[in-house]
């Protein structure tokens, strides 16, 4: 009979989302035009090139022959 | 001001937008009441995690699940081809773009790293599994960890 009561961690005890810590949680200067710049930045490495030639051969693309 | 507050998103959106309706020869819409409530919904989103300067990664998870959930772009009826994944696409675009501008002004030496194969299946998986802002926030944490 009784009541045990098991305390919460340390850690449980946090909330919301915990913090990682492979880098500082106080974040880069994001701005619009730096996103811009880091978006043309991203869309001209080969990976992104190869990434459009799988989707365009994947059934998720239609050619205008082929929309019915 | 937290510091994503002041982020406009519609021109990062249009510029996705018209990348891609040149790649895939697609007319696209972009609906600017959707990308209104995309604004609204990523800074509460944000604000909720309770960081004034939340990492790379949560801000790209967080913007990617929304415009991937509330779909601002559609295919105009005029267009000649059809491409299902357009939203998909630009969600993750766009989430790689945020997480690409932590290299130079903070402390990781190296690009992300991406595999054309994964991307698109991540981007496969946006459309027909369950997301949420947190394990989309998790996916581009890990994207973002030095091996």
């Amino acid at each position: 009979m009784g009541v045990t009561i098991i305390e919460a961690s340390r850690w449980e005890r946090q909330e919301g989302v915990p913090d990682t810590e492979f880098q500082p949680n106080h974040g880069c200067n994001l701005t619009t035009d730096g996103i811009l710049e880091s978006l043309h930045e991203i869309e001209s490495r080969p990976e992104m090139a190869e990434l459009d030639n799988l989707l365009m051969a994947s059934g998720a693309y239609l050619r205008g022959k082929d929309r019915g | 001001m937290a510091e994503y507050g002041n982020i406009k998103w519609q021109p990062i959106l249009k510029d996705v937008a018209e990348k891609i309706s040149t790649t895939y020869s697609v007319e696209l819409i972009l609906d600017e009441a959707i990308v209104l409530e995309a604004e609204q919904r990523i800074k509460e989103s944000l604000d909720n995690l309770g960081f004034d300067r939340p990492n790379v990664a949560k801000v790209a998870g967080q913007v990617a699940f929304w415009l991937r959930k509330l779909k601002p772009l559609s295919i105009a009826p005029s267009s000649k081809n059809y491409f299902r994944l357009v939203n998909e696409l630009a969600a993750l675009r766009i989430g790689l773009a945020i997480c690409n501008c932590y290299k130079d002004d903070c402390s990781k030496d190296k690009e992300v790293q991406l595999h054309s194969r994964i991307l698109r299946d991540w981007v496969t998986s946006f459309r027909y599994h369950s997301h949420s802002p947190h394990s989309s926030m998790t996916s581009f944490e890990l994207l973002m960890c030095d091996n």
